[in-house]
């Protein structure tokens, strides 16, 4: 009868529910600055030209994507080639559950939490109009 | 002990099965909800953590506000609506609130009454509407939990799609959330309507939500 993940539920603390549902959203703002500063640390990282540093920071999925993507094999080498300018300021830190989107004055970041950390999985990344994935430098779609 | 269990066991049967079905949805949920981690190469998570996760919020709360809704409405709509036939209908010659007389309320109380319908004032409209305002405050904040719990789980996933987040007031504005509702409201709708059309023709041997075996199919408002 219910296409999604579906269950029927009577009798249960609402309340408890509601709270927990704000403090997804809201309860966020403390551990986004947390995904905040890796994206910072990533950028400091790439401009002070430490890319092992800075590949360390990467998701490990989108690092190995992007060391397949280099000539050399290495993901220091395609963050080498990339093209990253001053992210600018940053803007905005929005963070939902495990994921974070942040946005510099000319940069947007994507990350996840894991459990060394946040870690990036998108940088440089463009917006494409409203509904389109965004265009990234290192990982992205 | 025996007869406590035996005097409420429709409230502790129902009680027990949907613990055990919002165990079990959280049990695959969290199974669920891994896989697709692993899937996008993101880290999996524990049971705790996905029990207070936005994705198991949502799902038990889009369910919860459509059961009560669906209650809300057969309550307020079986005042005024009538289905000659039905068992789930009142008599074809009383729809309305009813007389005090009807409903035992002030002069009409008996000693057994709840004190609130013996009195008089907002009281007692208060109490004469209590089951529909619960059942509506419920279906509201449930409704509520599913739009704030939905934004984020919707958020996580446009963000795994490098996709730019949405406001609360998007979201509510969004296919997602209204296809989420619709897709429950559909199907608690079906099964009130049934109920109410197939419980003329068709009977159950000792249900009160059945006629009485042998009742004439025009036989309105009688239960077994």
């Amino acid at each position: 009868m219910k296409t999604r993940r579906a269950a029927r539920g009577l009798r249960f603390g609402l309340l408890p529910l509601l709270a927990l549902s704000g403090g997804v959203l809201s309860g966020c703002a403390a551990e986004g600055t947390e995904a905040a500063e890796a994206a910072e640390a990533f950028h400091r990282d790439v401009a002070g030209s430490d890319m092992t540093a800075a590949c360390s920071l990467l998701q490990s999925k989108t690092r190995e994507e992007t060391a397949r993507s280099s000539d050399a094999g290495t993901c220091e080498s395609q963050l080498e080639k990339a093209q990253f300018g001053d992210p600018g300021k940053l803007l905005s830190t929005e963070q939902f559950g495990r994921d974070a989107f942040i946005e510099f004055e000319n940069d947007t970041v994507f990350l996840a939490a894991s459990d060394a950390g946040w870690r990036i999985t998108g940088a440089g990344c463009t917006a494409n109009g409203e509904e389109a994935p965004y265009t990234c430098e290192v990982g992205g779609t | 002990m025996k007869k406590a269990l035996r005097n409420n066991g429709l409230s502790l049967f129902f009680g027990l099965i949907f613990l055990l079905a919002l165990l079990g949805q959280a049990l695959t949920g969290h199974a669920l909800f891994n896989e697709e981690q692993v899937a996008s190469g993101l880290e999996e998570i524990n049971f705790a953590q996905y029990l207070v996760s936005s994705n198991f919020a949502v799902d038990v709360s889009e369910n919860w506000q459509s059961e009560y809704l669906q209650f809300l409405l057969y309550i307020f709509a079986t005042i005024w609506l009538v289905q000659k036939g039905s068992p789930e209908s009142k008599e074809l010659n009383a729809p309305g609130p009813e007389s005090d007389k009807d409903q035992l309320v002030g002069e009409y109380s008996n000693a057994k009454s709840p004190k609130w319908a013996r009195v008089s004032g907002w009281r007692r409209t208060l109490y004469s509407n209590s089951l529909g305002l619960t059942m509506g405050l419920i279906f509201v904040l449930s409704w509520l939990v599913q739009s704030i719990a939905g934004t984020s789980n919707y958020n996580q996933e446009q963000i795994q799609n490098f996709q730019q987040p949405v406001s609360w007031a998007e979201y509510i504005a969004s296919p997602e959330f209204w296809n989420r509702t619709l897709q429950n409201w559909q199907s608690e709708f079906l099964a009130v309507g049934s109920m109410v059309v197939l419980s003329i023709y068709l009977r159950q041997r000792g249900s009160p939500e059945s006629k009485p075996v042998g009742s004439a199919h025009d036989d309105t408002g009688t239960t077994g």
